[in-house]
């Protein structure tokens, strides 16, 4: 089978900088990957370049076994934070923006996932809360059937209790073969979800564990990240 | 080519959707402005024309459809370069060149959707104002029969000229969503790539530069402008100056210019014009 996600040699600066480096990471199907590293290591430039956003980078991204953007776009689904619509938008109108668009959104999942999240339907985005709206995005990203989701610091703002409800039913809410990578700084809260850690240090992919192999080592994965940053910084 | 289509439907959708609000305050503003000039005595256009409150009123409406079909066109521009730089449009599953596309082709659509309504409200205030004022009623029947005797006169070259200037007005149109997404990119592209402390010195330079250049485009285009504005008036008077090969070559350069910048722009676009990040 495919894999959802094959990056070989990448390579994105902006402004003269480098922000990404000769990363190489290859992700499984049906694995659910934590993506890892400090604030500005490059996580949401690395989804953003995989959806097809961010432009004039070098290497070779494949989504599904997909290199062209439009058809990597139809195969995955991103958390996006919805800026293209007013304040004024009610939820209903997004969904339809979604139907229209989305050949692969699923309006019953839809409903099932806005009824869990406790969101009415004839809401609009400026009645929602911080946590609402990423619900929200929530919502619609797990209401699309494709191979790949990318979650972008998706809980930042859910109260501890909804959040864990959340992380618990995401395996529920996926296709078997779907792939997830999450990026995330409650690291501690999706440990018991992941299949694979993937870590982010000096513009690349330096560490691509599974689980289980750290939970050998008689290491959580919360330890194996912090010990992990130790270990180089005494390096 | 079915999301192509959707894309559309939905862009056309978002342009539009303040058509109507638009619409109610122009003949909300106009009626008003009608309504004060013609009971407060505060009237600086011709007293004898303008006799009847419907004439005046239609009068003013006309002015203001010209002022808000324009105001309505820039909307048009600044939703263009909203949707092409917005996250949310650009994980749409569709190629880029197609997304560009689609984008000036419904802002496109969306200014024609106006023009043909503001015709619409124009007529409908126009047949009031028949009923209503006997010296219109008369000034119409007399301009018709004008027109009809004119219309004997028409020729190809006549023809020719009349829909040349529809042409070059389209044409002017797309012109102007062109090149403002041409100044975007571009300026956008500069910046990514320039390092961080000169893109920021860069930014004022090309925001000089971009004044500049907007001030010298609107006194050209209202050079332009007024002549393709004047051309119907000076038509139905049978005044009609200038010769083909004129407005031929301005049309084929127009259309050279518009294809020129949107393949730079459909190159800008799909390789180097990022969408912002949206959190």
């Amino acid at each position: 089978m495919t894999n959802p996600l094959e990056i070989t040699d990448l390579v994105y600066k902006k402004n003269q900088k480098k922000i990404i480096t000769d990363l190489n990471l290859t992700l499984k199907p049906g694995k659910i990957v934590a993506l890892l590293g400090e604030n500005g290591a490059g996580k949401t430039t690395l989804m953003r370049i995989i959806s097809g956003v961010a432009k004039n980078y070098r290497g070779s991204v494949k989504v599904a076994g997909f290199t062209k953007e439009a058809d990597r776009k139809g195969h995955l689904s991103f958390t996006d934070g919805l800026t293209g619509f007013a304040n004024s938008t009610k939820i209903n109108d997004i969904v339809k923006f979604y139907q229209i668009l989305y050949h692969d959104f699923n309006l019953k999942q839809f409903e099932q996932l806005r009824d869990f999240m406790n969101l009415k339907p004839d809401l609009r985005l400026s009645e929602l809360s911080k946590g609402m709206k990423e619900k929200l995005v929530i919502a619609l990203t797990f209401s699309r059937r494709v191979d790949l989701y990318l979650l972008d610091e998706p809980f930042s703002g859910i109260d501890a209790m909804a959040r864990k409800k959340i992380i618990k039913s995401i395996i529920l809410w996926k296709q078997e073969k779907s792939t997830i990578l999450i990026s995330d700084h409650f690291v501690n809260e999706i440990t018991a979800v992941l299949d694979e850690v993937v870590i982010i240090k000096n513009k690349t992919v330096c560490m691509q564990k599974s689980t289980e192999a750290i939970r050998a080592d008689n290491q959580s994965v919360e330890e194996f990240y912090e010990s992990f940053y130790q270990r180089e910084e005494e390096e | 080519m079915a999301i192509f289509n959707r894309y559309f439907t939905v862009l056309f959708r978002l342009k539009t959707k303040w058509i109507s609000l638009l619409l109610i305050i122009q003949t909300v503003a106009t009626f008003a402005i009608t309504f004060f000039n013609f009971h407060n005595g505060h009237l600086y256009l011709n007293r004898s024309i303008f006799s009847n409150f419907f004439t005046l009123w239609l009068a003013i409406f006309i002015v203001f459809a010209w002022l808000f079909t324009g105001v309505f066109y820039l909307s048009t521009c600044y939703q263009n370069e909203h949707v092409s730089g917005n996250q949310t449009w650009r994980l749409v599953p569709i190629d880029d060149k197609k997304l560009y596309f689609d984008n000036i082709l419904s802002s496109f659509g969306a200014l024609l959707f106006f023009v043909i309504l503001e015709i619409i409200c124009t007529l409908v205030l126009g047949v009031v104002t028949f009923t209503f004022d006997s010296q219109f009623h008369t000034t119409i029947i007399e301009m018709f029969a004008d027109i009809g005797r004119h219309l004997q006169q028409v020729d190809l070259e006549i023809m020719f000229n009349f829909f040349g200037a529809i042409m070059m007005t389209i044409l002017c149109a797309f012109f102007g969503y062109f090149i403002i997404s041409f100044l975007n990119y571009s300026s956008r592209a500069l910046l990514d790539f320039l390092p961080e402390a000169l893109s920021k010195a860069y930014f004022r330079v090309i925001a000089v530069f971009v004044i500049i250049l907007v001030a010298w485009l609107a006194i050209k285009a209202s050079d332009i402008g007024l002549q393709i504005i004047s051309f119907p008036f000076r038509f139905m008077l049978g005044e009609t100056t200038g010769t083909n090969d004129d407005l031929a070559l301005a049309l084929v350069l127009m259309l050279a210019i518009n294809l020129l910048f949107w393949f730079l722009d459909t190159i800008l676009f799909s390789k180097f014009f990022e969408a912002r990040e949206g959190k």
